[in-house]
């Protein structure tokens, strides 16, 4: 069994949206955007834990839940097999869902099956209200026979049965998570592995309990206690009449207890062990997920589900052991949903089970990052995008804009400019172009390509060209084209990144090139020589184009002069604004041939 | 109830079915129920609902279907197009189905009663569902019935098999009576069990009531009539209310006049005026003056919960049939206390059982004699122990009921 779907409406920053889920998905995108919040709304919904704090205001979309106000969460579970609802009377039936079909090209959820490519489904709901005069969260979780309605003012809701969601097999590995309580008797998750594999040591915590109620040596027998525990007993004889004998156990002598006392350790030195929080973080969390991977092992084999929800794996594990682990993880699970920040975790996935989170003011989008599987048909450009290129594709769709210059060069500059930027901190801040816009390594110059395929998965995608013949024909073709670039940014008339770097030279022109001479091999005369062989492929004339050796050299020697990066950063810092729609006066609109363009003013 | 046993010996219910028991009316609801509870072989597996509530049930979870067929959710209230709903989704292999799978044997008590969409719901679940059906087309008493639904499409599922024992009584006069009034026959007049008088007078009326209640051993009693017009009966049942009767000085019975259900409703709804549209705490403080009423106190709760989910304006209508359901549900679901002598007319006694029964007939009573034959004999059937029938004038004991069919 899988969850297919899910809507939210209403939940913490997520006015309302929908993801889709694959199989094995993996939730990307900026910062704050609400991956976790998906994740915690998956747990409401299908998950077999009541959340461990409450729900408040602040669960509520503005945090001022008015009475009328509620979370809505549905989520639509597939993956019955057989598709008939018959053979599922546990699930459907009167007095339990009512079948929906689940249309996996277009997530339409139907009330009757009209083509075979569309799956049984049963979709839950789960809602609460905020009671403005208990101040209480009251909450439901019910079979969503329709949408919208109120569960709360509806007779004829009808919850599902704990069984059922226990079927579903949702476990969720919050990312605050604290291994040493996961790998407790404490911990439910642990309890379950326990339970669900009859894995339970009862003999074992029986014999300890009873050897707990009659220890070997007693504490209250110690000599130095025993003066004043005898003080106690003669105390409570005189004034009650009783004889109580106090004594002194560990725990409370029942089977919980034991179970609740009991701490991981790990062997550290010899026969030595040390409980789970003397040791490092990493060595424990190996050992939790294997128990995880253990449970999920387990159900598979007993033929039930296991739908893993687990947020940035890359937590405490070392990259290489990540890859392993997430593809243990994947094939050991009916269902993975996993969010990252490491674009080296995102990039070990298929990009078409990458999806982009965005929240927008009015509505969460997921989008994969690749709509439908690459084929022998796709361009090269696109290819190299997905395969050799994927993780820095995938680390700029994290960010709130997509920059796709023209071509790798031009990647590489913005790069190198923005390092020179952030190694000399003028105590400005960070710069607003590396938090903000995510720079694409477009091969090939495919520009039009390439942001024809990004805007797929991302809304927010420029694209910046070059100020010769060439750049404004790309210009002409994203202007036309469907779905291209929400703007395009050029350099100005003939400029090309070379051009640019020059322009940043020009700020310290002098002392620059006093630099520049002593540290290229080849010392260039003039600010314009330097331009022409950055721009010229040709070694035998001292051409440097795609040299990475003397980029680094220009790049350094820019960070050291505060002018340079002065003006390189206003430069990055108005692109930033550009992308984002926010007016700069460095980037003029400019409508040459009709194609209405922002063009650099340096 | 021998056949629902051996069905389910034959075929035992799984862990997820039940046995479905539906019938029109809530009073064969609870009997149903509470005969269905006594067959061990089900072991308490069943469900008792009344018609109504199935289609209800049915149109409330299946709306998404219905709303892509582009059909409108009737309201609550109108039962007839609830019921017409439910019939075309369960005419939906997908929807039978889906009922089936939860109750696989389903029974229909007093299916005389079931009007043409009811009789259409039954239709389509026979497709999927092993349904078991009971009626006597004579205890139909609804005149604008000319035949009954159910027939129309019965032949063609299965060929009814006659019970010929009635089992709520086995006392020899009163079956004889009850066959006699079927095949319309004259029934016996005189016998101790069964028996017909001729009462010209209120006085008199009252007298062979007092002592009717005197001797009857034990047992609960029910004055039953075909007609209060002309207020014969409501005179007789004054007169035992309040004097002593007979040579024996037989009485006073506090005989209770059973208000309908529906005119109950009206009454207690009526009670506030509201206007067309009103806040819920407007709606409160105009209902709290009158929560003496317990149906009223469940209202006042409703509104305030609706005003806690931020439901900002409610209809006055909403609030009365709010009212109205209220009082109609705690009735057919808290059964009626059962009174010791309770009177009211054939139409209300329908689907109930008195020990017994004291039936006042009237100059009043309707022309037809077809129609007059199932009055009397649904009055009769009533009973468990014995019949009383007071005929107010020699003149309607030369009439039917009383005498034969012309052959």
């Amino acid at each position: 069994m899988q969850v297919s779907q899910i809507q939210i409406e209403n939940f913490r920053g997520i006015k309302s949206g929908t993801v889709r889920f694959r199989q094995h998905t993996v939730l990307i995108g900026a910062n704050n955007c609400g991956k976790t919040t998906i994740l915690d709304a998956l747990n409401l919904v299908v998950g077999q834990e009541r959340l461990a704090r409450r729900l408040t205001e602040h669960d509520f979309y503005g945090s001022d839940p008015q009475s009328a106000d509620r979370i809505r969460i549905t989520a639509t579970v597939t993956g019955f097999n057989p598709d008939d609802p018959r053979s599922h009377p546990n699930w459907f039936r009167e007095g339990r869902s009512v079948p929906k079909w689940f249309d996996p090209v277009s997530g339409d959820v139907l009330p009757e099956c009209t083509a075979h490519s569309q799956l049984l489904a049963c979709q839950i709901g789960f809602a609460a209200r905020f009671d403005r005069e208990s101040l209480d969260v009251e909450t439901v979780r019910y079979f969503a026979d329709d949408q919208p309605f109120d569960a709360f003012d509806e007779e004829t809701v009808v919850p599902v049965p704990t069984k059922l969601i226990r079927e579903i097999g949702f476990f969720l590995i919050p990312a605050h998570r604290t291994w040493d309580r996961l790998l407790s008797f404490g911990s439910e998750l642990f309890r379950r592995v326990v339970r669900s594999t009859d894995a339970m040591p009862a003999d074992t915590v029986v014999a300890e309990r009873d050897r707990l109620r009659d220890p070997a040596s007693r504490l209250e027998d110690d000599q130095q206690i025993e003066p004043v525990i005898k003080g106690v007993n003669s105390a409570v004889e005189k004034l009650l009449g009783i004889d109580s004998s106090l004594r002194l156990r560990l725990t409370a002598t029942d089977s919980s207890s034991v179970l609740d006392a009991i701490v991981p350790h790990f062997k550290a030195t010899d026969n030595n062990s040390v409980p789970s929080k003397r040791v490092g973080s990493g060595m424990m969390s190996l050992q939790s997920l294997f128990l995880l991977l253990h449970l999920c092992q387990e159900r598979i084999d007993q033929g039930s589900s296991v739908c893993m929800a687990l947020e940035e794996p890359e937590l405490h594990l070392p990259p290489a052991a990540q890859r392993r682990v997430l593809s243990q993880l994947q094939s050991l699970s009916t269902q993975t949903i996993i969010t990252t920040h490491s674009p080296l975790v995102a990039g070990y996935c298929d990009p078409t089970d990458l999806l982009v989170v965005r929240n927008g003011k009015q509505e969460l989008t997921a989008s994969p990052v690749l709509e439908t599987p690459l084929t022998q048909t796709s361009p090269n450009a696109v290819r190299k995008l997905f395969q050799i290129n994927r993780t820095e594709v995938v680390a700029a769709l994290m960010c709130e804009t997509v920059l796709v210059p023209e071509g790798r060069f031009d990647f590489e500059w913005l790069a190198l400019i923005l390092r020179a930027i952030e190694m000399t901190d003028g105590g400005d801040g960070p710069s607003k172009f590396g938090v903000r816009v995510g720079v694409v390594p477009t091969s090939e110059a495919k520009v039009v390509v390439t942001c024809e395929t990004l805007s797929g998965a991302h809304p927010r995608v420029c694209a910046l060209v070059d100020g010769d013949d060439a750049g404004k024909g790309y210009a002409k073709c994203l202007a036309h084209s469907a779905s291209g670039a929400l703007r395009i940014l050029s350099w100005p008339d003939q400029w090309t990144i070379e051009d640019v770097v020059g322009w940043i030279v020009e700020a310290d022109e002098e002392l620059l090139m006093q630099t520049l001479a002593s540290d290229l091999a080849c010392a260039p005369n003039s600010r314009s020589e330097l331009v022409d062989r950055l721009k010229s492929e040709d070694r035998t004339q001292g051409g440097m184009k795609g040299d990475v050796v003397a980029y680094e050299i220009i790049a350094n020697a820019l960070a050291d002069r505060c002018p340079c990066v002065h003006r390189a950063r206003d430069l990055l810092d108005a692109i930033a604004s550009t992308c984002v729609g926010e007016p700069d006066e460095s980037f003029q609109q400019s409508a040459d041939d009709g194609i209405p363009k922002l063009v650099f003013k340096p | 109830m021998e056949q629902v046993k051996s069905e389910a010996t034959i075929r035992p219910l799984e862990a997820h079915e039940r046995v479905l028991a539906l019938t029109f009316m809530h009073g064969s609801r609870r009997r149903l129920d509470s005969r269905l509870r006594g067959i061990g072989e089900i072991n308490g597996r069943h469900r008792a609902m009344t018609l109504d509530s199935l289609a209800w049930r049915l149109c409330k979870r299946w709306r998404a279907l219905a709303t892509s067929l582009n059909i409108q959710i009737p309201s609550e209230a109108d039962f007839d197009a609830t019921c017409a709903l439910a019939a075309a989704l369960l005419a939906r292999p997908a929807v039978a189905a889906w009922v089936s799978v939860a109750y696989p044997f389903v029974v229909v008590d007093e299916a005389q009663d079931l009007t043409e969409p009811r009789s259409e719901m039954i239709r389509h679940l026979a497709a999927s569902c092993h349904v078991l059906l009971a009626f006597d087309e004579f205890q139909c008493l609804n005149p604008t019935m000319s035949s009954m639904p159910v027939e129309r499409w019965l032949p063609a599922y299965c060929e009814p098999k006659l019970l010929e024992q009635c089992h709520r009584t086995n006392n020899a006069e009163l079956l004889s009576a009850a066959r006699a009034l079927r095949s319309g026959c004259a029934p016996k007049r005189g016998g101790l069990r069964f028996k017909v008088v001729e009462t010209a007078s209120k006085p008199l009326a009252a007298t062979f009531l007092a002592n009717f209640i005197t001797w009857r051993k034990g047992g609960n009693v029910a004055v039953l009539t075909p007609s209060r017009k002309g207020g014969f009966v409501d005179g007789v049942v004054e007169l035992v209310r309040t004097r002593k009767l007979g040579k024996q000085k037989n009485g006073p019975y506090l005989v209770e006049w059973e208000v309908a259900t529906h005119a109950e409703a009206d009454r207690v709804a009526t009670l506030t005026a509201l206007p067309e549209q009103c806040s819920p705490a407007r709606a409160v403080e105009l209902l709290e003056p009158h929560s003496q009423e317990p149906a009223i106190r469940t209202v006042v709760d409703w509104v305030r919960r609706r005003a806690a989910l931020g439901i900002d304006a409610l209809k006055g209508d909403q609030i009365q049939s709010r009212i109205k359901r209220t009082i109609t549900e705690s009735r057919h679901f808290g059964g009626l206390a059962a009174r010791k002598y309770s009177a009211m007319t054939i139409q209300q006694a329908k689907n109930r059982e008195f020990d017994h029964v004291a039936v006042v007939w009237p100059y009043t009573v309707p022309r037809n004699d077809d129609q007059r034959r199932r009055l009397l004999y649904n009055a009769i059937t009533r009973a468990r122990r014995s019949c009383l029938v007071m005929v107010q004038s020699s003149k309607l004991l030369g009439e039917a009921p009383f005498r034969g069919r012309l052959v």
